[in-house]
């Protein structure tokens, strides 16, 4: 009796065992990075963790072109309690009542817009900033110097929300250690908090996204093992199916937004659709985040690869020597060229979402006419466009490139695979669309197949064909596309 | 004290019966009410047979209750031993057969209703083939006035999860799997029809009312099982051809020529190309 009551309740305690949620997500370093010699990989992993944070610790490195969800405002009165921020507009009247009855704040702040956050729940962790109020004697005495030099002079106090109390409107805030911040307050400081809408991203995304592309975004999430088309690795920060210009290397925000909503039809990539767009906007960021992240490592990995791998230091003569060399070139070069990196990202990124950067045709779409789809099909299988080397005279994906050894796209010219057919970016087969069966992946618009012909399909062997194709041309070649998959219904060539 | 085993096995019957009577006003109960006409038929069935299970259960369970309640104070009283009764045997073959019988029949109408095709309701209209998919509804709308086709054609429309419907009129759709076996599933319209791959069901159903219901999936085809969440958005006539319209706006979309409605769907998807 007594033992099958044991195994009952044992029995109904195995769910709790069997979920182990108490082990915290974490940023992997790419393989490329795993090559590095172990001293310049510390200081990868250290420049990402300044710049980036991990999952539970997100940063704002606020140098990136990203919304990571800000609210602002400032301390009106202060008291002595530690910890705790009072929030919200607050009238006159409310001053004198905090007097005695209610507890007593460290800073009584006014932050606008924080009350309508969608969820205040995923305030939790966000940074919140304190700046000093420019004391007006000091503002008077430098204002030939204008303010920024007073700016400067104040460094930030930086502290993290604990928890958001929705009908007290009170903020608990602790420091780095977890404890109630010992604030330095006083009335007029500034307030910001940073970073609500990456962490709001990042839940989404840990919920609906990770288990395909992965905490990191590395494509190699748990179930992208059993994918014959892997999720996409966001770090090489390539996305394939864009609206941008060949010339752009981005995608733009809406891109994302886009494939979010709509998935990629032919691939386990599923359809968010009925995902609020507040949310798929915020998962759009924290994925453009994660792609940023993995770009840093990259910029970083190119420049310490050639000398400071493991490779090198197994080759050198001394390996103290080559370790000295890399501190003097890191102290020497990290400060500039992690800028320059930041910049060239942000730079990459802003010129993604700019209107000019999108690929819009002049002319509109050619009816499609048999004369237009005939004259498609010729340019389709020309000299110019050489869409059939790679898609096969019936377009059925088999041309004769599939089968040769060809140059690898994202590595110097002449890089041969050594394996015969088309490989992408992230050194994955690629094989040219069988374009009878009406799927496209990157849409079904006239104006999709139109962008994909214009602009290639980047991170693959499908080159752009914007500039070797008339606008006119382009036209017709979609309209050969789209009447393929009902080419014999209509009776074929 | 010697009542103990009486009201011990009496207790479980009385909570079930009243955890059932409370069921409805505790929101336990059907996914909100039947918003379908068939629907309401099946409700009507379901309760039929909820009636007569009640009226065996409470029958049974009472008079095995006071058999017990009895049983204990009969300490000197003798039992009394039978070699079973023919009669009663055939009354309890007969009168089981006759109930399970009268259900079968009862029903009859609106199984057929539901699942014969002859039967469907007169007007019913396909309005869509829904494809199945690890782990999606992929679904495929004729142009905005022709018929749907069995097959693809050049001029159809597409959406994923997101089924329209007109309401207040029956419509009926085309069931296919592209790979294992789904189930579609809309609980408060009381529809579920599993779709099997290599074979293509027609399925109908009716919302009487406009609104927003559920899509699932109920067989349970893969790890992502739980994703396969849908939405079926019943509008009234205009609404669902103003939907049409802009699927095909959003559809033929090149760039250029502004679509003539730029309404919902597009303003949805976010796209840039619409202002
Ligand atoms: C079931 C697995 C799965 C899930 C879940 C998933 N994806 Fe994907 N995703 C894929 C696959 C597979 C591809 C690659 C498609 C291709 O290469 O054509 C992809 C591609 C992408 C792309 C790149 C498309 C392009 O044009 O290159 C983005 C962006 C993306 N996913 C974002 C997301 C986001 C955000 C989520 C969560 C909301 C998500 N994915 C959830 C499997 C998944
Ligand atoms: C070097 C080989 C190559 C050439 C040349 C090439 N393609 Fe492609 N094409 C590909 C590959 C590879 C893919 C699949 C990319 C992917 O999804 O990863 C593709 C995909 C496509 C798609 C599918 C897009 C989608 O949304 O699913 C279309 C349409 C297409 N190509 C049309 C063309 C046309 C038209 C031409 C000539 C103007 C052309 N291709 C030339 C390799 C090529
Ligand atoms: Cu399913």
């Amino acid at each position: 009796m007594n033992r099958s009551i044991t195994i009952i309740l044992l029995c109904a305690a195995l769910p709790l065992v069997g979920c182990d949620s108490t082990r915290a997500p974490s940023f992997q370093l790419s393989e490329q990075s795993e090559g590095l010699s172990s001293f310049a990989r510390e200081k990868v992993q250290g420049e990402l963790n300044a710049g980036f944070g991990s999952p539970a610790d997100l940063v704002v490195w606020s140098e990136l072109e990203v919304d990571f969800g800000q609210y602002s405002g400032n301390v009106k009165k202060v008291s002595t309690k530690a910890g705790m921020l009072r929030i919200g507009e607050q009238s006159d009247d409310d001053e004198t009542a905090t007097d005695d009855k209610e507890p007593v704040y460290d800073g009584l702040a006014a932050v606008s817009g924080l009350a309508s956050a969608r969820r205040l729940s995923e305030l939790q962790g966000a940074a919140v900033v304190i700046s000093r109020a420019q004391p007006k004697s000091a503002a008077e005495a430098e204002s030939d110097d204008g303010e920024e030099s007073a700016a400067v002079t104040q460094t930030p106090q930086v502290y993290r929300v604990a928890s958001y109390d929705v009908a007290k409107q009170e903020l608990h805030v602790v420091d780095a250690d977890g404890d109630p911040a010992q604030m330095d307050v006083s009335a007029g400081d500034s307030v910001q908090i940073l970073g609500s809408a990456l962490q709001h991203g990042r839940n989404l995304y840990l919920r609906h996204c990770m288990h395909c592309h992965g905490v990191s975004g590395d494509g190699a999430g748990p179930t992208a093992q059993y994918f014959k088309v892997k999720p996409r690795d966001y770090r090489h920060g390539i996305i394939k199916f864009t609206s941008t210009k060949a010339s752009v290397l981005k995608p733009s925000n809406k891109d994302i937004f886009r494939i979010i909503k709509l998935g990629v039809p032919g691939t386990y990539m599923p359809s968010f659709m009925l995902l609020p767009d507040d949310e798929v906007k915020l998962i759009t960021e924290y994925v453009r985040w994660l792609a940023m992240r993995g770009e840093m490592e990259r910029k970083l990995n190119a420049w310490l690869v050639t000398s400071y791998s493991q490779e090198a230091v197994d080759e050198a003569d001394s390996a103290s020597e080559l370790q000295a060399d890399f501190d003097t070139e890191w102290s020497e070069d990290a400060g500039d060229n992690i800028e320059r990196f930041g910049n060239d990202l942000k730079l990459d990124w802003q010129d993604a979402d700019k209107p000019e950067s999108v690929v819009n045709p002049t002319v509109p779409r050619t009816p499609s006419s048999s004369e237009s789809i005939v004259r498609g099909r010729k340019i389709f299988l020309s000299k110019e466009a050489k869409c059939a080397s790679c898609h096969g005279e019936t377009a059925r994906g088999n041309g004769p490139s599939t089968e040769a050894f060809n140059d690898l796209p994202g590595k110097p010219p002449g890089t041969k695979s050594d394996k015969p057919g088309l490989f992408d970016n992230w050194g994955n087969i690629v094989k040219p669309r069988n374009l009878t069966t009406g799927v496209f992946r990157g849409g079904r618009r006239p104006i999709d197949i139109y962008r994909r012909i214009h602009s290639g399909i980047k991170g693959t062997p499908m080159q752009a064909f914007g500039t070797t194709l008339k606008e006119e041309q382009i036209w017709d070649v979609v309209n050969y596309v789209l009447s393929i998959p009902f080419e014999e219904k209509q009776g074929g060539h | 004290m010697n009542k103990f085993w009486p009201i011990f096995f009496m207790f479980w019957p009385i909570l079930a019966i009243v955890s059932f009577v409370i069921a409805p006003s505790m929101n336990w109960w059907f996914p909100g009410p039947a918003m379908s006409p068939l629907g309401q038929q099946i409700d009507n069935l379901f309760y039929l047979i909820l009636v007569i299970v009640a009226v065996t259960f409470v029958g049974t369970h009472v008079a095995m209750g006071y058999a017990l309640w009895r049983g204990v104070d009969n300490k000197g009283q003798k039992a009394w031993f039978s070699h079973g009764s023919h009669n009663l045997e055939i009354l309890w073959s007969i009168a089981p057969a006759g109930v399970l019988m009268f259900i079968s029949l009862y029903q009859l109408d609106v199984w057929m209703e539901f699942r014969v095709k002859s039967h469907f309701p007169e007007g019913t209209t396909p309005v869509a083939e829904v494809t199945a998919r690890q782990f999606e509804w992929r679904i495929r709308y004729p142009a905005p006035g022709k018929k749907l086709m069995t097959t693809p054609q050049a001029d159809d429309l597409y959406s994923v999860n997101d089924l329209h419907v007109p309401y207040g009129r029956p419509v009926s759709i085309r069931l296919r799997s592209m790979d294992v076996q789904h189930a579609f599933f809309i609980p408060e319209l009381r529809v579920k029809q599993d779709a099997v791959p290599g074979t293509v069901i027609p399925v109908w159903f009716e919302a009487s009312k406009p609104g927003e219901y559920d899509l699932a999936c109920a067989e349970l085809c893969g790890w992502g099982h739980y994703k396969m969440r849908g939405r079926i958005l019943a509008e009234n006539e205009t609404g669902f051809e103003r939907y049409m319209e802009t699927l095909q706006a959003e559809q033929n979309f090149d760039g250029v020529t502004q679509p003539e409605h730029s309404g919902a769907q597009i303003a949805e998807y976010g796209i840039e190309d619409s202002q």
